[in-house]
């Protein structure tokens, strides 16, 4: 191997990393980032040296190098760090200006208290959409090993997760709630949705169901239709987990914010009944929240009777029929396929087998089991500071004021907040005096002004807590 | 904080009502303000600061101030696109830049700088007292300042914007959290509060970050001097003098509807002769 073909890979791989390294440095010396983050990006600061010591290092002359030739490393670099430039851009765009900082502080240890996720570390990231997600990490702890064990780098920290919100976002905490449905989807990342044994017997169910309907298709086809099928009802079992986790872990904020962003696209009832290529039907989905918000724990219902998205949760969630569970037949295919004869039959099956009564328990009871040692329930905190939050909100207060000298907890505040926005806008709207003079202008701004309000008192609580630590 | 937005955020309550008594005006001491902490939110004389500051090590307060401690928002100048700045018509946040500090880490102020920050207490002012906020001395002997514009109207409710000065030759660590401020707070000549109730208004209302000046453009703002529009002399005026500018401007105008006819006005009215590129 000539010594060009080796500097042909090992230039633009030294390019790359120099380019990130400067990138992240450049960002990490004009703003600030939240912990996780932060470490996350200082981790590939220190991967980028490393990574750039090894090429300058490397032989000209390929052939001796015993880890594989210099070329083939090269290029495996170059792939890795393809693949961590996909984490870093959003990372880098999600400083402490561009997210809910005390939230995203909050959620970050609230998330790593939990035994299931020992020490869980949430890096957050700013989505290119308009859309929350997770970003998977697997595929990231993989390489990064990989690369480790290449060029002698630094280790990752353990645990990290990613999830991202949109920009637009920023200083919001109502829609902000839906961050713990995606921390549903790390969890679920982390631990595993299915054990083996229980995706074998998913798998052996559903081959079974289908062999009737695609007996006539060749093995191979047959093989991929199963695969098909497997991966479908897992996403489907994992949004529903994800929402679970998201309801046991923040309350009745995270249904409301879902119904809100739901009420935002104006859906149908028929369009609530309709299943989608990557997540159940929301009449599903809302039906098993509520199973969560009316068990014996909580009482939600109390507080939320009369708001008008909790009632549209009520009426597409509840259960419909006199069986305990619903028929799957209330529920129907995603649109692109109810002309495809073959492709409903399949959903049909796949919704058939996600809305069995066990395989539903079997989704809650892992998200009860996963959660079952956490400290505060959302219901308890709100219940006890209900009134406290609603007079500061009235009064244009910061709702940390306490009485006794204790502070509202957080998930009170947060469910504080968006209940007073969905029911106590227009007397808060009446009281002030001032403001924008148009009423559009107005109302946003006071809603704004609402949600900054909870915002600085999570921050509060989180002061305080670190002067109870200090002392 | 600045004065205009204390200003703005008191002015309606400075009616008198005829029929409500004189107090006797005098600092309050801190039984004063703990009593007042005490009150329901309905009341108008209640006093809120929140975090509440934590008290010194033999559990007391000063006798007759409230100690703030420094947010974590700062708003710190940065280079200007425009040739200047217009009160009221440029934007105001191409002053700034948005800083967030978190508490641990800290905000560097070069020396002769001046940036803005916020009290890390949200307060709200009861309608029968005005507040004053004065730099700590001890803070004042490093040569920093923190208000220019230091009175606080009753009612007023937010967090307090400090513009924080670093007047000596040295560049100065500020660090989210100490105590920076002190808050005297001063019973006025009369109860500004209708019914005794606490109510909202103001342009500024409950600030939890530094927020830019709201100010009226000074062809509003001279309204009550009875100074025309047409009258108006703006910093960019001479630009029209140059040959170049006035041609580049009637050939750019036109790209934008409504605006060549406002345009080619102008340029009339100022003695000038506009050809029609079109």
């Amino acid at each position: 191997m000539s010594a060009d073909v080796v500097q042909d890979k090992s230039i633009p791989a030294w390019k790359l990393v120099s380019s990130l390294k400067e990138l992240i440095a450049t960002a990490r010396s004009d703003r600030t980032y939240p912990k996780w983050s932060d470490r996350f990006l200082s981790f590939c600061e220190r991967s980028a040296d490393a990574t750039a010591r090894y090429l300058k290092d490397q032989p000209v002359v390929g052939d001796t190098d015993v880890a594989g030739t210099p070329t083939r490393s090269s290029s495996a670099i170059i792939k890795v760090w393809e693949l961590l430039h996909s984490f870093i851009k959003p990372v880098l765009d999600a400083d402490n200006l561009k997210v809910p900082y005390p939230l995203v502080q909050f959620l970050t240890e609230h998330v790593g208290q939990l035994s299931a996720v020992d020490k869980a570390k949430l890096v957050i990231e700013i989505s290119p959409q308009l859309t929350y997600y997770q970003h998977q990490h697997t595929s990231l702890r993989r390489a990064v090993l990989y690369l480790q064990a290449i060029v002698n780098g630094p280790p990752m920290d353990e645990r990290l997760g990613f999830l991202a919100l949109p920009c637009l976002q920023s200083k919001s905490l109502f829609m902000n709630c839906l961050l713990y449905h995606e921390v549903g989807h790390y969890i679920a990342e982390e631990t595993g949705l299915l054990s083996p044994v229980e995706r074998v017997e998913l798998q052996d169910e559903l081959r079974c169901a289908f062999r009737q309907y695609s007996q006539h298709d060749e093995p191979k086809q047959q093989d991929k239709n199963l695969y098909w099928a497997m991966q479908t009802v897992e996403q489907l079992m994992e949004e529903l987990f994800a929402d679970l986790i998201a309801v046991r872990l923040v309350g009745l904020a995270y249904t409301l914010s879902y119904m809100e962003l739901l009420r935002l696209a104006d859906l149908s009832q028929e369009e609530f009944r309709a299943f989608y290529i990557n997540h159940p039907a929301d009449a599903l989905r809302f039906r098993e929240q509520l199973e969560v918000l009316n068990d014996d724990d909580n009482d939600w219902n109390k507080y939320a009777g009369d708001l008008p998205h909790w009632q549209q949760v009520m009426s597409v969630g509840s259960d419909k029929g006199d069986e305990s569970l619903p028929p799957s037949g209330y529920y129907s295919v995603p649109t692109d396929y109810r002309d495809d004869e073959g492709m409903s039959v399949f959903w049909r099956i796949l919704i058939d087998h996600l809305c069995k009564p066990e395989r539903i328990r079997s989704i809650h009871s892992k998200a009860s089991t996963l959660l079952a040692g956490q400290k505060d329930n959302p219901f308890d905190c709100y219940n006890r500071f209900a009134l406290g939050i609603e007079e500061c909100l009235s009064h244009g207060i910061v709702p940390s004021r306490g009485k006794e000298g204790s502070m509202p907890h957080p998930l009170a505040i947060i469910n504080g907040g968006v209940i007073f926005l969905l029911s106590k806008m227009d007397d808060l709207h009446a009281t002030v005096q001032g403001g924008p003079p148009a009423f559009i202008t107005k109302r946003a701004f006071l809603e704004n002004r609402v949600e900054m309000w909870c915002l600085k008192a999570i921050e509060d609580w989180l002061v305080k807590r670190q002067q109870v630590e200090t002392h | 904080m600045l004065e205009s937005d204390r200003r703005l955020a008191g002015k309606k309550t400075t009616s008198r009502n005829p029929l409500a008594p004189v107090l006797c005006p005098g600092v309050l001491t801190a039984d004063d303000v703990e009593r007042r902490l005490q009150l329901e939110l309905d009341e108008a004389q209640s006093l809120v600061i929140t975090p509440t500051p934590p008290k010194g090590p033999g559990g007391d307060r000063d006798k007759d101030a409230v100690d703030l401690r420094l947010g974590s928002c700062f708003f710190v100048p940065r280079g200007h696109r425009s040739p200047c700045f217009i009160p009221g018509m440029s934007k105001t946040l191409n002053l700034y830049s948005e800083q967030y500090v978190p508490f641990g880490s800290y905000l560097v102020l070069p020396a002769h700088h001046t940036v803005l920050g916020c009290t890390l207490e949200y307060i709200k002012l009861p309608s029968d007292v005005s507040g004053q906020i004065l730099t700590k001395s001890s803070w004042a002997r490093t040569f920093i300042t923190i208000e220019t514009a230091p009175w606080i109207h009753p009612l007023y409710r937010g967090c307090l914007t400090l513009e924080i000065a670093n007047v000596s030759n040295a560049p100065i660590v500020l660090y989210p959290g100490v105590k920076v401020a002190q808050l005297v707070l001063l019973n006025t000549m009369v109860d500004t509060a209708q019914d005794g109730k606490d109510h909202i208004e103001g342009t500024y209302i409950g600030p939890v970050r530094p927020e830019p000046a709201d100010l009226k453009p000074p062809h509003k703002a001279l309204k009550g001097l009875h100074i025309e529009q047409d009258d108006m002399i703006y910093p960019c005026d001479d630009w029209f003098e140059h040959e170049e500018f006035r041609q580049f401007a009637a050939k750019h105008c036109f790209l934008y509807p409504n605006f060549p006819k406002l345009a080619a006005d102008y340029l009339a009215q100022h003695g000038y002769e506009v050809k029609d590129p079109t």
